[in-house]
């Protein structure tokens, strides 16, 4: 697989672009797409929550994507995989987390893609704090994850 | 004879530590530079952030340190100049 793009980008992700990237990459049957999303949530205690924050290890965290891409490429006969993830501010609807992938035909890119956000969800160094209507804010831990519950959160007292 | 690092005890190595997400909160700092021993290995370095950042004692085993961009496992020797980065469980996507 030649076709790779991989970034980090603290503005609104380029659906289009990207896709234009992979359906352009050779002869493609198939095109499987996932995009991540803000969801819109309240907590009982704090109220709406007002967006999420990003905090990445960005230089670790572009070699994560790259790899993923490129094991992706091993294991499935693609054309071209596209993984863009956003740090900083993402607000309640939009876009955390956007992949393509192109492939011959469809069985490939459905189970690539399915396998690049499962993947990219358990090892790329990328973190997300909620931030809620009332101030407080609480890092994202992952749900099979003994991170401890009681690290000092900027909660107001 | 000039003692070179490998015969002085006394020799150290400098590392940088960078802490992201949780791991920066709890740390309260971005990064820091630290001295260790010749020899020192992650499990090493794990016991020295500890001990200087008591908000992270808790939270340490849970996390992974990467070398140079690369997970690393406790018996990884550290040289000079390494790059360290505490790597709290993550949560992309």
């Amino acid at each position: 697989m030649k076709f790779i793009r991989v970034d980090l980008t603290d503005h609104p992700i380029d659906a289009a672009d990207l896709r234009r990237f992979v359906q352009d990459a050779g002869e493609s049957g198939a095109v499987a797409a996932f995009e991540g999303v803000t969801r819109r949530e309240s907590d009982k205690d704090h109220g709406e929550l007002i967006r999420l924050e990003y905090d990445a290890y960005p230089e670790m965290a572009r070699k994560e994507l790259n790899d993923l891409a490129i094991r992706a490429g091993r294991q499935w006969p693609l054309n071209a995989v596209a993984l863009v993830h956003r740090v900083g501010l993402v607000p309640p609807g939009e876009t955390s987390v956007m992949i393509f992938v192109s492939s011959g035909h469809r069985a490939a890119a459905f189970e690539a893609c399915r396998w690049l956000i499962d993947t990219l969800k358990q090892t790329v160094p990328i973190w997300k704090q909620e931030v809620y209507a009332d101030g407080f804010t609480r890092w994202v831990r992952p749900a099979s994850d003994p991170f401890p519950r009681n690290q000092p959160a900027e909660a107001p007292s | 004879m000039m003692s070179n690092g490998k015969n002085n005890p006394d020799a150290r190595i400098r590392v940088t530590v960078l802490f992201f997400g949780p791991a920066r909160d709890l740390a309260r700092v971005n990064s820091t530079q630290l001295q260790l021993p010749l020899g020192s290995t992650v499990q090493s370095l794990r016991g020295l952030l500890a001990e200087r950042f008591t908000g992270l004692d808790a939270a340490l085993p849970a996390m992974r340190l990467a070398v140079n961009l690369q997970i690393a496992g406790n018996e990884h020797p550290l040289s000079e100049g390494d790059e360290v980065a505490l790597i709290p469980p993550v949560s992309g996507g």
